[in-house]
């Protein structure tokens, strides 16, 4: 039962479940305000990064390492823009409040 | 609060626990089990078509995205030569000479261990074929039939003297068993023979009527005889003639799939053969077992020369490619060939399917942009599949007087492949196959990668991104094996053929 996949998705689950808890819980102990584009900016962000994981780690078990490598370069930094846009957005008007 | 330090209340804290623990929970429910009773015996396919992808679309019957003009398709005669019918004897005997010489020089791909192993996976299909896998007659059953009836293991004197298994061996069929002759509903029969291909070594099985236009995807002739129908209890071929029963209404395809690791070993070399052969072999194993199979149920199957290509479209395997093969959504060109059986077992009818596959083609080409011997039509060429076939004054390979009637056929838009080409360049190269094709199409990968499915589900939905698919899946250098392949192959075995942890078996 124990595969690479569910290992590997089994603690990236537990570390979403423990990270979204925290988030929603910091955005409410400090009254931040999230609007819906920036949540759906951060969704999307985080599906792609999810998508950049999944198929980085398997492109080497298909013997294209060369594909891996793109998925970072790509998808992965695309990702890390839109949830970085996501956390700054709201952190910035906060900020200016 | 702190800014440096956040406090969390021991409830908040273990309320992130929990949450978390449902993420595990929702990984391990992601995994492909069975959710439900309904889910399992779906799964257990008694439908006419196969259980495939949610995104391939059924067709009507004969309604394939290739069209065929069943006016002009005529039953081929069977005469195939893609090589020495168009060369002179000179040429011929120049260009046979670098076959030979390769194997002196034992270069990466062409190692004693390549030419052995390649040599090696051919064997199996030339030993079956020995004992009549491929005639249509009874032969299998008159070589392996049970000479000991039943009680087995009994003496004439009514003493049992060994275990049952020793002599119960062989084809036994109804009439010598005493059990009644199987008999099931057509959806029944699907199931049953989809089980029994699949412990033979097959995957999906689809299935047609055998009616005036179907039989015309069967050749005319076997070995120099008319293929004939008559209303006889069994096959037979004497000599004058091969007799399949008129009561053979019913034909089953069945794809026979090649093992991705190997098709990608760096083709052309003896190396990317063993993909092929290996399968050719297991078509041999899967035909003969099905062949004693269906005759000890009761039931008459025989496997005439047919154009196997053309079966697996119309039935709804697969979709027709540019480079000439089918496509199937489940690996692609990745499959050696569907192994046709005609038989008097009823079945239901397979549709055709679309899953946007062969439209893909138009915008894709990379198997004729990698084609050393230009023997695949590339897309500034011939973007869009064509009734015609290969020009007779066609240059590449430098054939002496071409004959494309004997490789292609009118009837059927598709795009036209050169084989006198392809084989040409086997030869000129020592290698008995090539294989960059299949190494490298976009639909033929491991499958691994999330990236795949998307693609796939994509382009059956639109071919807007096609183009796009095309470039992208060259710069993320999907294809063949890494270059390190080459040294590596036959020395790190759980790299590149690992055995399957409960199976024990890398088919």
């Amino acid at each position: 039962m124990w595969t690479t996949d569910i290992v590997i998705w089994s603690l990236i689950s537990f570390a979403l479940g423990i990270g979204i808890t925290l988030l929603i819980q910091l955005i409410r102990r400090n009254n931040i305000v999230v609007r819906w584009y920036e949540w759906l900016i951060g969704v999307i962000g985080l599906l792609l990064l999810l998508f950049t994981i999944q198929n980085f780690y398997t492109a080497f078990g298909e013997f294209s390492s060369k594909a891996g490598w793109i998925f970072l370069a790509t998808t992965g930094v695309a990702s890390f823009i839109l949830l970085a846009l996501a956390f700054q957005l709201p952190n910035i008007r906060h900020r200016a409040q | 609060m702190s800014k440096f330090h956040s406090t969390i209340s021991r409830r908040d804290f273990m309320k992130a626990i929990g949450v978390g623990a449902a993420g595990v929970g929702a990984a391990t429910a992601a995994t492909p089990v069975f959710r439900d009773i309904d889910e399992l015996a779906s799964a257990s396919s008694v439908a006419p078509n196969e259980k495939r992808p949610w995104f391939v679309k059924e067709r009507d019957y004969l309604d394939t995205t290739c069209e065929i003009d069943w006016n002009v398709l005529k039953r081929w005669d069977g005469v195939w030569d893609d090589w020495a019918a168009h060369l002179s004897q000179e040429e011929m005997n120049i260009r046979a000479k670098l076959y030979t010489d390769r194997e002196l020089k034992h270069e990466p791909g062409f190692t004693q261990m390549d030419y052995a192993m390649s040599r090696a996976s051919w064997m199996a299909l030339s030993a079956y074929s020995k004992y009549g896998t491929d005639n249509i007659d009874d032969s299998i059953y008159e070589v392996f039939k049970n000479d000991f009836p039943p009680p087995y293991g009994y003496l004439p004197n009514g003493n049992a003297f060994v275990p049952p298994i020793f002599v119960s061996q062989g084809i036994l069929p109804p009439e010598v068993t005493g059990v009644p002759r199987w008999q099931g509903t057509p959806e029944e029969n699907a199931a049953i023979y989809r089980t029994a291909t699949r412990i033979s070594g097959g995957a999906q099985t689809h299935f047609l009527p055998l009616d005036d236009r179907t039989v015309k995807l069967l050749t005319t002739n076997k070995g120099g005889k008319p293929v004939v129908f008559e209303d006889v209890p069994l096959p037979y071929t004497n000599e004058d003639k091969c007799v399949i029963p008129t009561k053979c209404k019913y034909v089953a395809v069945t794809l026979i799939t090649q093992n991705k690791a190997m098709a990608k070993n760096q083709g052309p070399d003896m190396a990317a053969n063993q993909a092929s052969y290996k399968a050719y072999s297991q078509t041999g194993k899967t035909t003969f077992m099905m062949r004693c199979f269906m005759r000890g149920l009761g039931y008459t199957i025989v496997y005439p020369p047919q154009l196997n290509v053309a079966w697996a479209v119309v039935s709804g395997i697969a979709e027709q490619s540019r480079m000439k093969s089918g496509m199937a959504p489940e690996c692609g060109t990745l499959y050696r060939k569907c192994l046709v059986g005609v038989t008097d077992m009823p079945f239901p009818t397979s549709m055709p399917i679309d899953a946007g596959m062969m439209k893909f083609c138009f915008d894709c080409g990379k198997c004729a942009d990698l084609c050393p011997s230009e023997a695949i039509m590339n897309k500034e060429e011939q973007r869009e599949p064509t009734w015609e076939i290969t020009p007779a004054d066609a240059t590449a390979g430098n054939p002496t007087h071409l004959k494309p009637e004997l490789f292609n056929i009118h009837g059927r838009k598709a795009w036209p492949l050169n084989q006198f080409a392809c084989m040409n360049y086997w030869v000129e190269h020592g290698t008995d196959g090539c294989g960059i094709c299949q190494g490298t199409c976009v639909f033929n990968n491991f499958n691994l990668s999330s990236v795949h499915g998307l693609v796939a589900s994509v382009v059956s939905k639109t071919s807007l991104l096609n183009g796009f698919f095309y470039e992208a899946d060259k710069l993320w250098g999907y294809g063949n094996l890494d270059e390190e392949s080459r040294d590596e192959f036959w020395f790190k075995p759980d790299k590149y053929l690992p055995t399957d942890k409960y199976l024990g078996t890398n088919y």
